[in-house]
């Protein structure tokens, strides 16, 4: 299903609202609740430029150029509405700009992120900022939100991540273009929709991790980044002769948190499921931290090095690099670091760089 | 600890004194070979007591570590709470500016590559981060913190800067996180920095040995806005025509108001240097021979670059006489209330110019530009700071066609000259400044 497809049924049959969600984390099971259908705003990469794209200088992430370009553009006629949690100072300019010098003129709703350790102030900050959303969006749906419907949408999505987590799971399959795919769908999908995607192809094959490592299979990566677009990385990994193994993508693995047994109370969910969040620059989580689980992703899924995958000017990203690049390289992990744009293809530069750092990586596995 | 306090306390009063002394005497025998220095008026004489001060300020700083506590702090911090307590506050942004002024930005961000910090990071960043790392200061030594306070109120970009600093000093971090300002700030919002403040407070206490004096705690609130409003006072002296002092002048007299807020001398100054504004307002005494054109600046300054500005513009007969960088010190003073010195708090430092939307932001802009009869507005657009840049394209184009004031983007980066060609920036300023006169 594509995203206007996506779009088209929710508002053919479901009949709810459509809101733009720019990245990268915000209370989705608010939205799931209130029957408003996610469409995430991650570029898109393939625009066209015009002089809407100019409004923002060169020098700024191109996930906010481009979405600029897209929200002026025809196709985001058909979103109702937009919701801009508060990631970095780009994002936030962005939110800034398109309210306050146009073109869009439909409501805008933000969520602020408490920044910093979950210590009591921030906790009830978060709390009330959830609260607040949520009647700024009954309000624009005309929706009630009961906790009963609220309940139900956090447990779908609760479920919802246990079964990207199980994609992701080491043990299970390999990460390949159709797993990104399919996890990226996710991104315009209604939930329920979604989950039932995953659960088909959770059915498929498994590979047994150990074994392949052992038998000179590809080369297992730990991938970290924002977005991993353009989406040939995969191809162009596959061709270096290296698989991810484990994600920490803000797009995808950084955003799965699946907890065991939900408080009754919603809200009181909402908090443990934000709480049990992979650590993230963006929210202000320390580098300690940072490293500490990317050190543990990559030793439960075996990984044997690790892809820093960035998207230009990115600043958030950039600040944990040379201190994830000591301290797992220490621990005998090496780690490639490498910038991409959002849309076109893969330079030839950066496949090189790629197939040297696998070659590298299946040499020290040979040396053992 | 009691030797290392003694010495410190004898080098702020008596080195102190006998630095600034000499510093002094070197200012007179400069003066007096300098002479005249056209295209430019005569130089403000508070020069030579804001050298003073921040000379005392950062040779008193070598002393300060194990003498007492030491904090570094990001500029929009609401550090009143650690003067009170006796603190010892380094802006690390502060120092950046000046090593970037003293155009050592572009080599200290170098050693802050080499240690694998990207160049696409702020240059205030990989100027305080290199320094740190390559342990080479043109202020000779910074001391080392016992706590390190983040205010996002300025950027998100300190709050990974302070991160990245809390892993290398291996120091413990606060976070002052102030929502951003879309319209209105919801109620809630300005509870959470307050209760921040609280918990922020009790940290400086338990680091710095000591509870905060309520009566001690305000007198340095009404100190700091003292400060604030004073500052304020002297920017509006450049309404006069011509001005007596330019915006580029006002970069470099901020330093007082960033670092030293809360304290007599502090306060003292800015009275000082409003007595000196005043007066050459009256007399008609400006700061370039011939201002033709009065311009507006926005965004921070290209540190490297101020000089040469200066010069290329004086030439021509234009003066910046506002900058959105300076006042933003100004607005933020004049909200905090004494007899609430922490709900005051709260609500001015999320309030502070950059924490606003584009809307608010634009319209300070053109009262800005209208206050001091601007005909012309030149916006830094700055590869470093995108809070501050985002946005740009349209505030120019607004500029230009609903006030008729002529406005151009300048591209560069306000520390890292590497990164700006001079000849290029300088060119397109000459042409900009040819059009007024077609």
């Amino acid at each position: 299903m594509t995203r206007n497809e996506a779009i088209s049924t929710h508002r053919n049959q479901r009949h709810g609202k459509v809101l733009a969600c720019f990245p990268m984390q915000y209370p989705r099971e608010l939205l799931t609740a209130l029957n408003i259908l996610a469409v995430e705003v991650w570029g898109p990469p393939d625009v066209t430029p015009t002089h809407e794209m100019a409004r923002i200088q060169a020098y700024v992430c191109p996930i906010v150029r481009h979405s600029m370009e897209f929200l002026a553009s025809k196709e985001a006629s058909q979103l109702d509405g937009i919701l801009f949690p508060h990631t970095c100072d780009s994002l936030q300019g962005l939110a800034t700009v398109l309210t306050d010098f146009g073109p869009w003129d439909k409501p805008v709703f933000h969520f602020t992120h408490p920044k910093g350790p979950l210590d009591s102030p921030r906790r009830t900050f978060l709390r009330k900022e959830f609260q607040h959303l949520a009647t700024q969006l009954e309000e624009w749906t005309g929706e009630t939100l009961t906790l009963e419907k609220l309940r139900d949408a956090i447990a779908l999505h609760n479920h919802l991540d246990s079964l990207r987590g199980t994609l992701l799971e080491p043990t299970g399959q390999t990460l390949g273009p159709l797993q990104y795919e399919l996890l990226r769908r996710g991104e315009f999908q209604w939930p329920q929709t979604w989950l039932e995607e995953i659960q088909e192809a959770l059915a498929g094959v498994s590979v047994d991790v150990s074994k392949e490592a052992k038998e000179g299979g590809p080369a297992r990566l730990l991938v970290s980044g924002i977005v991993p677009e353009p989406q040939g990385i995969f191809e162009a990994l596959r061709q270096a002769g290296a698989i991810p193994v484990a994600d920490d993508y803000a797009a995808i693995g950084r955003r799965i948190c699946h907890v065991e047994n939900l408080p009754d109370d919603p809200f009181d969910a909402l908090m443990a499921r934000y709480e049990a969040l992979p650590p993230c620059p963006t929210r202000g989580a320390s580098v300690d931290r940072r490293i500490g689980w990317l050190l543990e992703r990559a030793r439960s899924a075996k990984a044997e090095a690790v892809l820093l995958h960035n998207i230009t000017f990115c600043e958030p990203e950039m600040f944990d690099l040379p201190h994830i690049r000591r301290e797992l390289a220490a621990q005998g992990l090496p780690v490639l670091y490498m910038e991409t744009e959002l849309g076109g293809e893969l330079s030839g530069q950066l496949a090189t760089r790629l197939e040297a750092f696998v070659e590298m990586v299946l040499d020290a596995r040979r040396k053992g | 600890m009691m030797l290392r306090r003694m010495q410190y306390e004898f080098m702020k009063n008596a080195g102190g004194t006998f630095l600034t002394g000499l510093q002094r005497y070197q200012a007179f025998k400069k003066r007096g070979k300098r002479g005249a220095r056209p295209p430019f008026g005569p130089p403000l004489e508070s020069v030579e007591r804001l050298k003073e001060i921040m000379t005392r300020y950062y040779f008193t700083g070598r002393y300060a570590d194990g003498a007492v506590p030491v904090a570094w702090v990001t500029s929009g911090f609401p550090s009143e709470a650690l003067v009170a307590l006796g603190y010892h506050l380094v802006y690390p942004e502060n120092h950046a500016a000046l090593c970037g002024a003293r155009r050592k930005g572009g080599k200290m961000c170098g050693a802050a590559e080499e240690f694998g910090y990207p160049r696409d990071i702020c240059s205030y960043v990989r100027t305080d981060l290199g320094s740190l790392l390559s342990k080479k200061t043109p202020v000779g030594r910074l001391p080392k913190p016992d706590l390190l306070c983040c205010c996002t109120n300025i950027c998100q970009t300190v709050l990974y800067w302070y991160r990245a600093l809390a892993k290398h000093l291996d120091v413990p971090l606060v976070i002052i996180d102030t929502p951003f300002i879309y319209g209105e700030a919801p109620t809630h919002h300005l509870e959470y920095v307050r209760g921040q403040l609280d918990q922020f407070i009790e940290v400086a206490e338990r680091i710095g040995g000591k509870k905060l004096s309520p009566e001690h705690f305000v007198d340095t609130v009404k100190k700091a806005q003292r400060a604030s409003s004073l500052w304020g006072e002297c920017l509006a002296t450049g309404k006069a025509k011509p001005s007596p002092w330019s915006a580029i002048d006002s970069f470099f007299h901020i330093a007082p108001v960033v670092t030293i807020r809360g304290s007599d001398e502090c306060v003292d100054y800015y009275q000082m240097l409003l007595n000196e504004l005043t007066e050459r307002a009256r007399k008609g005494v400006g700061a370039i021979d011939n201002e033709r054109h009065r311009l507006l600046w926005d965004n921070l300054p290209i540190w490297f670059l101020v000089r040469d500005l200066a010069l290329a513009t004086a030439e021509r007969g234009f003066q910046f006489v506002c900058a959105t960088y300076s006042n933003a010190w100004a607005e933020a003073g004049s909200q905090i209330d004494p007899s609430t010195p922490l709900d005051s708090t709260a609500r001015t430092y999320t309030s502070v110019y950059l924490n606003r939307d584009l809307d608010n932001r634009t319209r300070s802009l053109i009262q800005l530009a209208r206050d001091f009869d601007a005909d012309g507005a030149v916006l830094h657009s700055d590869r470093s700071c995108k809070p501050y840049s985002v946005g740009q394209v349209d505030v120019r184009n607004r500029l230009m066609e609903e006030e008729g004031i002529r406005a151009m983007l300048l591209e560069a980066d306000h520390n890292d000259e590497r990164s700006f060609s001079k000849e290029q920036a300088l060119t397109r300023l000459q042409a900009f400044m040819e059009a007024f006169d077609e």
